[in-house]
């Protein structure tokens, strides 16, 4: 117990929104916030209606769309209905994102879009993070239509817990993904394979995507014939992903490593042609504009603020 | 519900999920809906071993030698799909096969398979292959390629 608070006191600090929710604009940074994730989901609604699923095979629904089953609909209504509703959900949620049931419908449009997208032999994981946020985002306290300064503090606290928490989970996947890529390279460098933080990681990567994804990727010779200008961009990945979710207690970093992410998924898109596209969407919705990113940062902060860094930092000259 | 506990609530939360994350990773290495993994890239193909399709005949077209399903982008360009979601497909069939599951458990697989094809005549092979990512990239070799089994068939429209 003892271990934990010091861990919990003197390493993860932990932001205080009760402190933070006294600050009016703290406050409207947050709840711009979310209307700027309800007036941007209409741009994936037209991404979604403006892909063809007609001629796509072997579509088996998910448990989500039991309703498909029930109704005994045609394939081709299916996509229609759902289309129609993820639209009229999205344009719902840009003009009453204030009132609950807008905010319930788009996530239930969004469970269903991403259920049918799954129903093609895999699963798809472009929507999670979507799905997850609109989830979150349900939950959040009415503060729109008063004056900020009328809120009760009560419900602004939860309002930025709520931020807070889609936030975190958003990081969390990439945490898992670093944590992941750590575990695996330890297996295959005690196997003697060519692993993570080798210098033809990347090349292999890259090689072994391209011809299964049966697309030309702008820098995938590049990379093939030249893995020693890409390896250290590949090998910091790892490094930059485990500790994603160190900036939910060190916000000053959140629009860094957002930034990074957002650079990293269009590197993914340049090396081998898979695109990230709902991940880049919730990355600079979630933390460009982030309630908790203070207003001015020095260098010198953000140096201390970084991960093991800044500990060794502080060890060494003392806090900031 | 008291901030407190709510916050208590959120933070669980998101330590649940990492829990369940690592335990679908760990015991079953596979995705467990709405929850995944996220294990993305992790592993470096070094030498991959897995099935994959041969075709032989689509129509009037015979190919020879067989066209491998790597580089028959033409039929996912008309269904706006991926050689990849096929993967998992392929390879539980190329399992099946060779742990000579009964006809009717591999039957549904193969149609799923075939109903890639456009309508007509088609043959194709079911083979089992291991290759080297990067020599695989500069010259199309395989380290290895066993015939698992063939299917021949007709279409309709």
């Amino acid at each position: 117990m003892r271990l934990l608070q010091y861990i919990t006191r003197h390493i993860l600090q932990p932001l205080s929104l009760t402190h933070l929710a006294h600050d009016a604009e703290v406050m409207q940074k947050a709840r711009m916030l979310v209307s700027y994730y309800y007036y941007a989901m209409p741009l994936m609604a037209l991404w979604f209606v403006y892909t063809s699923f007609l001629a796509r095979e072997n579509f088996d629904p998910m448990w989500p769309l039991a309703w498909v089953e029930w109704l005994s609909l045609e394939y081709i209504s299916v996509i229609l209905v759902l289309k129609l509703a993820f639209v009229a959900a999205t344009l719902g949620a840009v003009f009453f994102h204030h009132h609950r049931w807008a905010r319930i419908l788009l996530f239930v449009a969004l469970w269903q879009v991403h259920a049918f997208e799954s129903s093609f032999l895999a699963l798809n994981h472009q929507w999670y993070l979507l799905l997850y946020t609109s989830c979150i985002f349900i939950f959040l306290p009415n503060i729109w239509h008063t004056d900020i300064a009328h809120v009760a503090h009560d419900a602004r606290r939860r309002f930025l817990l709520f931020i807070w928490g889609a936030q975190a989970i958003v990081m969390l996947t990439y945490t898992l993904a670093g944590l992941w890529k750590f575990v695996f390279a330890y297996g295959q460098y005690m196997a003697g394979e060519v692993h993570t933080f080798a210098m033809e990681a990347f090349a292999y990567q890259v090689a072994n995507w391209g011809p299964r994804l049966q697309e030309d990727a702008l820098l995938a010779p590049f990379i093939i014939n030249n893995p020693e200008v890409a390896w250290p961009f590949y090998a910091l990945l790892p490094f930059l992903q485990l500790f994603a979710i160190w900036v939910m207690v060190r916000p000053s970093l959140q629009r860094v490593w957002a930034v990074l992410l957002i650079l990293f998924h269009i590197g993914t898109f340049l090396a081998m042609h898979i695109s990230f596209t709902q991940f880049v969407f919730i990355l600079a919705i979630l933390f460009f504009n982030s309630p908790f990113v203070p207003a001015r940062t020095t260098a010198r902060e953000l140096l201390y603020d970084l991960p093991v860094i800044g500990h060794l930092l502080s060890w060494r000259l003392g806090r900031r | 519900m008291h901030y407190t506990h709510l916050k208590r609530v959120v933070v669980l939360g998101i330590i649940a999920y990492f829990c369940v994350s690592v335990t679908i990773e760990v015991i079953d290495r596979a995705e467990m809906y709405p929850f995944f993994s996220w294990r993305l890239f992790a592993v470096v193909p070094n030498e991959v071993d897995t099935y994959t399709i041969e075709i032989s005949r689509l129509g009037n077209l015979v190919y020879d030698p067989a066209l491998r399903l790597m580089d028959a982008q033409f039929l996912f360009a008309n269904n706006k799909q991926q050689q990849t979601e096929y993967e998992l497909l392929i390879n539980n069939l190329g399992r099946a096969l060779t742990r000579n599951s009964p006809r009717q458990d591999t039957a549904q697989l193969h149609q799923r398979i075939e109903a890639l094809f456009p309508p007509g005549a088609f043959a194709y092979a079911v083979v089992r292959v291991t290759y080297d990512s990067l020599e695989y990239w500069h010259d199309r070799s395989y380290q290895s390629r066993d015939v698992i089994e063939t299917f021949s068939g007709t279409r309709g429209n």
